[in-house]
């Protein structure tokens, strides 16, 4: 269990702006272990979501290594890339990007579909994962008839749907309340607890904290401080009451 | 379903699968809830092929329309002057047609050859009477005395006269269709002559006319189109083709979140093209197929309101459905060619973009 499931080496990141090098990343050494549940934090402009963005194969570094179960992603051809992205990976995003025209089955289905499941095979598997996040009575519903907290309930089904090792969730709770957002973080932790799926979550919120097994501050491209679960104990009292 | 793995044995890499091809039938089933959801979207694509398509079709229907009015008639006046005269020829005995001297023998064969039919028939109830019963025998003696009456000389004569006559008669036709169409023809000219005013004298067609009048040649109305048709024509679909892919553009522009995901699920970019593709293709075939009634519709409407009934007597049905078929590839080609493109920028999108774009 002790595997690293994302490993990075060096990496750095150089987006053009004009004429203008913005330097995202300078240099960013992190191993996160499989099963654990990690967020990564820092104020916008940190390089976060460039971070964020690198271990879940969705970027490539400008230098440096990432690799994903060991497999160097910037070795990898569409083919390779886009079968990580299918069953290795799930993605939870801030807006929830469930797909409007399909209903709660079919956008938890979708991703089954593209691993070349069955019809069939999909549907029960998809029922089941839709009861499995509280949502077992609104399968057929289309987008716009479910809550904030529904579509991300969806979107996490889906996620889970080709029983992915690694969940990256981009600010998951950044469009939701703070009571549904607890639940929503409540649900990725009982995930992360019962299959042992390993969650990455880039964040701005500290109730997300209390959840996590370590922290990663990000500041000004680099690796600030990583904090272990134990170094925020208060924290998780205080929330724990709020909520 | 297989997964292919990566042909790399001794690396981690191996462990890598291939993403597989999704089949067309989920593109279509993806492209067809896509449409129906955006319906009224999806109409305003539709709208700009419609209206090329019935922009097409209405300069070539009322070219077809034109044209039969004006070879219809005349390809009818030439088999009707051919028949005339091949009618002609027979009734002076001339070159190419049969001579009266071969009318009379041909008549004297097969009335040699009637004759013994005939005195076969009597032998065969000569035959049957011998051992008929006596009622049956008188019936059978009554129809052997009708057969030999019929064997008579001076009955042959009438029917020498008969066969004349046919042949005078079939003159007469064609004098009068000859005349028929003089008339129409007065009247199609009346009709430019008074712009617009619809004609009274109405002329019968007989539906043989109009079967030559559609037929040989169906592509012949091409040659009617005015310059300005065709210069009009092109300009139409145009202006047709970057509406549709600047339509496609948008829909692809309000999609880039949709995309993005789906290809954080796994998708392929050439399926991401697939799926733009068959929406682009079935919304340009059902407007291709409004566009081709309207035209037609519309144009026909025009053409008759101008020149009458004559319209539909030549109506060339051959040359609308040669037009129709060319319009449906145009518009279907044209619907598919302009979706190429903004499917292909939407399908090269790395995800990252995808969803930053919307902020």
């Amino acid at each position: 269990m002790q595997q690293n499931i994302v490993r990075t080496r060096e990496v750095t990141k150089v987006y053009r702006m004009g004429k203008v090098e913005v330097h995202a990343l300078k240099g960013v050494d992190l191993e996160i272990r499989a099963g654990e549940y990690i967020s990564i934090m820092g104020p916008s402009g940190s390089g976060k979501t460039t971070l964020f963005n690198m271990v879940g194969g969705l970027d490539k570094p400008t230098s440096g290594k990432v690799y994903i179960e060991e497999v160097d992603v910037a070795q990898l051809d569409a083919y390779e890339l886009a079968w990580l992205r299918c069953r290795k990976i799930g993605y939870i995003f801030q807006t929830f990007n469930i797909i409007p025209v399909m209903t709660a089955l079919e956008n938890v289905t979708l991703p089954m579909v593209f691993a070349g499941l069955t019809t069939d095979e999909a549907r029960d598997k998809g029922v089941a994962l839709l009861t499995k996040v509280g949502l077992g009575d609104r399968v057929s519903h289309k987008p716009f008839e479910l809550s904030g907290g529904q579509q991300q309930r969806v979107a996490i089904a889906r996620a889970m749907a080709n029983d992915p090792s690694l969940i990256l969730a981009d600010e998951p709770t950044g469009n939701l309340d703070i009571k549904t957002g607890t639940e929503i973080i409540e649900l990725l932790q009982q995930l992360n607890k019962e299959q042992g799926v390993t969650i990455i979550s880039a964040t701005h919120d500290h109730k997300m904290l209390s959840a996590s097994d370590r922290i990663v501050w990000i500041r000004d491209g680099k690796i600030d401080r990583i904090e272990e679960r134990s170094d925020v104990k208060i924290e998780v009292g205080t929330i724990e009451g709020e909520a | 379903m297989k997964q292919r793995e990566a042909a790399l044995p001794h690396n981690a890499q191996a462990r890598i699968g291939k993403q597989i091809m999704l089949p067309w039938s989920k593109a279509i089933e993806i492209a067809f809830k896509s449409i129906r959801v955006r319906f009224w979207r999806s109409m305003i694509t539709m709208s700009s092929i419609i209206l090329a398509i019935a922009f097409l079709m209405s300069i070539w229907t009322s070219t077809a329309i034109t044209a039969g009015l004006d070879l219809g008639p005349q390809r009818e006046l030439e088999s009707l002057k051919q028949r005339l005269a091949v009618v002609r020829r027979a009734m002076r005995g001339g070159a190419g047609a049969p001579s009266k001297a071969q009318v009379e023998q041909q008549y004297a064969r097969d009335l040699a050859a009637a004759r013994a039919r005939k005195e076969r028939a009597i032998y065969a109830k000569q035959q049957a009477i011998k051992t008929a019963t006596s009622d049956e025998a008188k019936r059978l003696t009554a129809e052997v005395e009708a057969l030999k009456a019929d064997l008579e000389a001076a009955k042959s004569l009438a029917l020498l006269e008969s066969y004349l006559l046919d042949r005078r008669r079939e003159t007469e036709a064609v004098k009068g269709r000859l005349d028929t169409i003089l008339q129409q023809e007065r009247v199609k000219g009346d009709a430019a002559a008074a712009t617009g005013e619809a004609p009274q004298a109405q002329p019968e067609a007989a539906p043989a006319a109009k079967a030559q009048a559609g037929s040989g040649g169906i592509g012949t109305f091409l040659s009617y189109m005015t310059p300005t048709d065709k210069w009009l024509a092109v300009l139409a679909l145009l202006v047709c083709f970057v509406g549709i892919v600047n339509a496609m553009f948008m829909t692809v522009q309000e999609r880039f979140r949709e995309i993005g995901t789906m290809k954080c699920l796994g998708a392929l970019d050439a399926f991401i093209v697939k799926i733009f593709l068959v929406e682009s293709t079935a919304l340009g075939f059902i407007g291709t197929l409004a566009g081709i009634l309207i035209g037609v519709v519309l144009s026909t409407l025009r053409q008759w309101l101008v020149y009458g009934s004559p319209t539909f007597s030549y109506l060339p049905l051959g040359s609308l459905g040669f037009a129709a078929l060319m319009a449906a590839i145009v518009g279907l080609v044209l619907s598919a060619g302009a979706a190429i493109l903004p499917a292909r920028s939407a399908a090269r999108m790395e995800p990252v973009e995808a969803m930053r774009i919307e902020e």
